[in-house]
């Protein structure tokens, strides 16, 4: 139910009103009236605007409204009768409308809007700029960095000054003019955001209130191509402003390709090829690669490429590294049972097994199930969140209650890390295939070869892993077990390399652990020490080796 | 014995009259089973009676179908408004005890197809409508509010400055924030049919918070 102010700048009317029926409160906030702190704004029209407020407005009550016409020097009030109702659209939002001898917004003028309260005399102000500028919004969607949002603070017309809003996620062909760098003009092709208006250029309020403001003032493009080099648009034809004029482009906005991700972790590819050479010495090469290219989600599963590798280089006495190299695919997809097993995740994939020197080709189908025990997952990041956020709710519960009083809600930063963490996970895992041919496997050394007959390869695969956070330190511990059905033939190289054929059937587990030091409050630095031992395929040579290493972030 | 017809072994079970092979042209057999309760006259469900007559249909599940006397079962059986029987099922190999059929059913009879599936409540009361109406009804942003606040457990809406990974982590998740990423890229494609990754959200990501959320609605 709309409620009517008239805004003299002098003498405000005061009403107290409620702008949605008891019916509609929420239960949590019903005890107390929320207040609107205005954060955004949108013109939508010659006499509506659309406030965004910092929460939600049911059961809002405003007291007054004031509308003021700010010049360089002056602030003017204006004679205008304002309408304040909600927006069936959205519960953020409240709708101003406007009427009067001064009820009329004007393009490119300066605007302030004073909302008043029941609460404390509480008033809060918005500014507002009717200035009719566009600026195209960097893409924000990692997976989709062709996808450009074309915004302003006043709504877009395709026909005279009806208001028009964009549909979610509906588009149609579109052809964007632009210029590149040097003025000349390009013409792009892209996917457009489908508009809709409203059906006349004075709309009434239960036609506004059913429009959705965040999807007004907002044109989504999506390029067929990549931008190469920056673009500048030109115009949006035949967008224009509710106020029938045409958009001025924001000067600093580009259409600009994505840049490179900063770091390894963001990226989808990633190589890191270095080379070593020195007198008296063979030369060096360090591979550091990654491939994790996007890959959409289908009926919730995730698909992914496996590329790895867990080898180790030259011996020491003693040391035996483990030789395994993967390569495959997977998908994810996570369930979540509503018992004990809080998150059951089920990765079905395809891998081909070798090991460093690629003289294995073992091909298998893989499922993995992994169990997530309700209360078994609380790292000390996950702790310190929920200590935050718990806090964060405490000080909103505070003023609600007494929207008076000076309540700053609390910064992650403010809030010191917990001493413990902890996570614990369970896995049952199976893997069959076999060895597809026989290959003929050489010694490290000498002269020696032996033909490496193909097998079946069916193992059971439970795995238990466990993470241990204190203060700065941590312990990752993962235990593998494997039980072989089917024997597995497997190259054994003696001291005097020599080689013989060996079966592998039954139990063969591996297990890893893995120290940490953090050295700084952030973890930019920090002391790892890894310690494995057990037998891993396609192998299965004993592993016996601990690593020390440092590690660096920024 | 079938009286033999022109060539040798050709007899009259080798022929159909015209309206026969007009019949398997046009029609299909069903095999199924009768819902409980569930008459209802064609003009209270919106159609109109396969056979032209004022006599109810009735909620069934058909199993399988003959054509033109090939036996096709179904590989999930169907729920659809169907006439009354014609009896036990007689042909197919289907347990007349079990099932009943419906012969000469037209193939281009519009009839109502009841279809189960999980999806959400604005997902399905808003589907088929016009996208203006789907987007006027429930604002993006409510929209947007409503996964995030199912998908973190939450007893109210979140608010539009929180950040993903803090709501994840104060639902007391099974799981890392990655996997509350890919769950959220589920259900955000679930409900504005969009084609998020894990990789939208998940760290370092610029969508971190429920606003940048709503603004990347596309």
């Amino acid at each position: 139910m709309p409620y009517t102010f008239r805004s003299n700048g002098c003498a405000p009317s005061i009403l107290m009103f409620f702008l949605l029926g008891a019916a509609f409160v929420n239960v949590l906030e019903a005890q107390s009236s929320p207040t609107c702190s205005p954060k955004n704004f949108m013109v939508m029209g010659q006499s509506a605007l659309a406030v965004f407020c910092a929460g939600d407005t049911t059961g809002l009550i405003v007291t007054g409204v004031s509308l003021y016409s700010l010049g360089d020097t002056s602030i003017t009030p204006l004679s205008a009768t304002i309408t304040v109702s909600h927006f069936t659209t959205s519960n953020r939002w409240i709708l101003l409308t406007l009427a009067g001898t001064e009820g009329i917004l004007k393009p490119k003028q300066k605007y302030r809007l004073a909302l008043n309260y029941n609460v404390a005399s509480k008033q809060e102000v918005l500014d507002i700029d009717t200035s009719e500028t566009v600026a195209i919004a960097t893409p924000i969607i990692k997976s989709q960095a062709n996808v450009y949002r074309a915004t302003a603070h006043v709504g877009f017309s395709v026909d005279g000054r009806k208001l028009a809003s964009a549909r979610v996620n509906e588009h149609e062909p579109c052809e964007i003019q632009m210029q590149d760098d040097t003025k000349k003009p390009v013409s792009v092709t892209g996917q457009c955001s489908v508009l809709d208006s409203l059906p006349s250029e004075s709309p009434t309020v239960a036609e506004l209130s059913g429009v959705d403001p965040d999807r007004v003032g907002l044109y989504v493009i999506e390029l067929d191509e990549d931008p190469r080099p920056s673009l500048i648009p030109r115009g949006f034809p035949p967008l224009q402003t509710v106020f029938g004029n045409p958009l001025k482009i924001d000067p600093k906005s580009r259409f600009s390709p994505q840049k490179a991700p900063a770091t390894k972790d963001a990226s989808q590819y990633y190589i890191n090829f270095n080379y070593a050479a020195g007198v008296g010495t063979v030369p060096a090469w360090v591979l550091d690669g990654k491939i994790a290219p996007q890959s959409g989600i289908y009926h919730g599963f995730s698909f992914s490429p496996v590329a790895a590798a867990n080898v180790g280089n030259n011996k020491l006495k003693g040391q035996t590294y483990t030789d395994t190299v993967n390569f495959g695919a997977t998908a994810q997809k996570i369930f979540q049972p509503k018992h004990a097993v809080q998150e059951l995740l089920f990765v079905p994939g395809a891998t081909y097994e070798t090991d460093k020197k690629f003289d294995r080709d073992n091909l298998m189908g893989t499922v993995d199930l992994r169990y997530n025990f309700a209360g078994l997952y609380k790292t000390q990041s996950v702790g310190t969140l929920q200590k935050f956020y718990s806090l964060v709710l405490a000080a909103r519960k505070k003023k609600l209650e007494d929207p008076s009083a000076q309540v700053n809600e609390p910064l992650l930063d403010d809030i010191k890390t917990v001493l413990v963490g902890y996570a614990l996970d369970f896995h049952t895992g199976l893997e069959a295939g076999g060895a597809l041919l026989d290959t003929t496997i050489s010694a490290s050394s000498g002269k020696a070869k032996l033909v490496l007959p193909t097998y079946s390869i069916v193992r059971a695969v439970p795995q238990v892993h466990g993470l241990l956070e204190i203060w700065k330190f941590s312990i990752d511990a993962t235990m593998t077990g494997r039980y072989l059905f089917t024997a597995e033939n497997t190259v054994v190289e003696t001291a005097s390399h020599s080689l013989f054929l060996q079966q592998v059937q039954g139990w063969k587990g591996i297990g890893s652990v893995t120290g940490i030091y953090n050295w700084d409050p952030q973890g930019h630095f920090g002391i790892t020490i890894a310690y494995k031992d057990g037998f891993a395929p396609p192998t299965y040579q004993r592993v016996n080796a601990v690593q020390v290493g440092l590690v660096l972030k920024y | 014995m079938a009286k033999t017809k022109g060539k040798a072994g050709i007899t009259d079970k080798h022929y159909l009259d015209l309206a026969q092979a007009w019949s398997a042209q046009t029609t299909l057999t069903a095999y199924g089973k009768l819902i409980k309760n569930s008459e209802t006259l064609p003009s209270a469900a919106g159609i109109s009676h396969p056979h032209g007559l004022n006599e109810p249909l009735q909620g069934s599940v058909v199993y399988g179908v003959a054509i033109g006397g090939r036996c096709i079962p179904l590989p999930s059986p169907e729920q659809v408004m169907l006439p009354a029987p014609d009896g036990p099922a007689d042909g197919c190999g289907w347990d007349p005890a079990e099932y009943v059929v419906w012969k000469n059913l037209p193939r281009n009879w519009i009839t109502t197809h009841f279809q189960v599936r999980t999806r959400t409540l604005s997902g399905v009361l808003l589907a088929g409508e016009p996208a203006r109406f789907a987007s006027a009804v429930i604002g993006v942003r409510d929209r947007v509010l409503s996964v995030v606040r199912t998908w973190a457990k939450m007893a109210s809406d979140p608010n539009d400055n929180d950040e993903l990974q803090t709501l994840w982590a104060f639902s007391k998740p099974g799981g890392s924030f990655h996997d509350g990423a890919q769950l959220l890229a589920g259900k955000l494609n679930d409900e504005f049919g969009t084609h998020f990754q894990t990789s939208d959200f998940d760290p370092p990501s610029t969508i971190k918070t429920v606003d940048q959320l709503v603004n990347a609605i596309p």
